[in-house]
């Protein structure tokens, strides 16, 4: 029965498995950016060809139709989290203490004030109450997973969140690139500039990818400020149900359970102190640290990739024009206030 | 993949390249 099968599709046989060829797709392209950035001039780092090549073979893909049968193993958010658990290893917990605590403060006003000023920009827009929510959370807190737990809290459609996702990555490639090399130009130390940039870029591969630009240090200071305030993702998103069920739902019965918070705490943050704790104890030699930072920089490497393969440009032939317009007004909004922010707790 | 199980997954994975290096099976890595 087998062999009649066989000869009856001779394709099957010779079929690979479509996710190696994804993941190859992925490693040869960040392969590429890594030799890239060492031979081109300085000024081009490694998460701008990665994110680059990405766009590049993204839009490749998408003319051939093949983008939507080798996907699997584009996994931008499952790489970037490997990396970040991995970056432990070069950052002293002493400094999550002392960068995470005024990380906190900074996030807790950040995310206050940038979720209530977009949340009365876009009703003064005329934006869907729930398109609304989406888009608060994920301009306020961090892009694509502040956008979906918004989501759920407010039950809002699959269409909103596709929406908001493209639109957080849309604006994110550009900040990645321009706001490393603005601090630079404004002249902020690596502190302030990683602040102001983990206070402000809204997805957590690019506020890493423009720390990376900035600087070692900047890198270190930004991705602790972004997980600090992440880390609000579980209380933003029991509020916002909150709010939801009694003031708009008018239904008391229906409150939302406190573990929320914890359901939607990013676990790999638990990973990221573990590893620092680790390190700090002295249990590993330098060059260990060397080869955990190397690798570190392997999976960034392969979210930035990522992060280029996985832009859906199909969602923006959708957008009208309320939206973006929202959503631009928040960006400068929150870019001033992360700086002002950064510079007072951070300069 | 559910977010919940991808969070986990880094951190087994990261811990487990930790491991790797701590016991020597990886010692060096390029970049």
């Amino acid at each position: 029965m087998a062999q009649v099968a066989a000869v009856a599709r001779p394709g099957l046989q010779f079929r690979i498995p479509r996710f190696i060829v994804s993941l190859a797709i992925v490693l040869g392209l960040a392969l590429l950016a890594n030799w890239l950035s060492r031979v081109s001039p300085r000024a081009l780092e490694y998460p701008l060809w990665a994110a680059a090549l990405g766009l590049m073979a993204n839009l490749t893909l998408g003319a051939t139709g093949v983008r939507n049968r080798v996907g699997q193993a584009f996994r931008t958010e499952l790489f970037l989290k490997t990396g970040l658990v991995l970056m432990g290893a070069s950052v002293n917990f002493g400094e999550i203490l002392s960068i995470g605590a005024r990380g906190v403060v900074q996030a807790v006003l950040g995310v206050s004030c940038v979720f209530l000023f977009t949340w009365y920009v876009a009703r003064a827009f005329g934006i869907d109450e729930k398109l609304r929510a989406v888009m608060c959370a994920s301009v306020a807190i961090c892009g694509v997973s502040a956008a979906i737990a918004a989501a759920g809290a407010v039950l809002a459609k699959k269409e909103h969140l596709a929406y908001v996702t493209a639109l957080v990555i849309a604006f994110a490639l550009p900040l990645m690139v321009l706001q490393p090399y603005l601090a630079m130009a404004l002249g902020l130390s690596a502190d302030v500039a990683g602040a102001w940039i983990g206070g402000n870029i809204d997805t957590t591969a690019a506020v890493v990818g423009a720390g990376a630009i900035h600087s070692e240090r900047a890198m270190k200071v930004a991705s602790i400020v972004k997980l600090s305030q992440n880390a609000l993702i579980g209380v933003v998103a029991f509020l916002l149900a909150l709010y939801w069920v009694v003031f708009v739902e008018r239904n008391p019965h229906e409150r939302p359970r406190v573990r929320e918070i914890w359901d939607r705490f990013p676990k790999f943050i638990l990973g990221f102190v573990a590893v620092s704790i680790i390190v700090t104890l002295g249990l590993l030699t330098s060059s260990q640290v060397k080869a955990l930072t190397n690798l570190r920089s392997w999976f960034l490497t392969l979210a930035f990739v990522c992060i280029g393969l996985e832009l859906a440009f199909g969602e923006f032939r959708k957008a009208s024009w309320r939206p973006i317009g929202v959503y631009l007004v928040a960006t400068v909004f929150n870019t001033v206030f992360a700086l002002g922010a950064a510079w007072i707790l951070f300069g | 993949m559910h977010r919940l199980t991808e969070d986990w997954l880094a951190v087994i994975v990261g811990l487990a390249l930790v491991l790797l290096v701590y016991s020597g099976a990886i010692s060096r890595v390029p970049w």
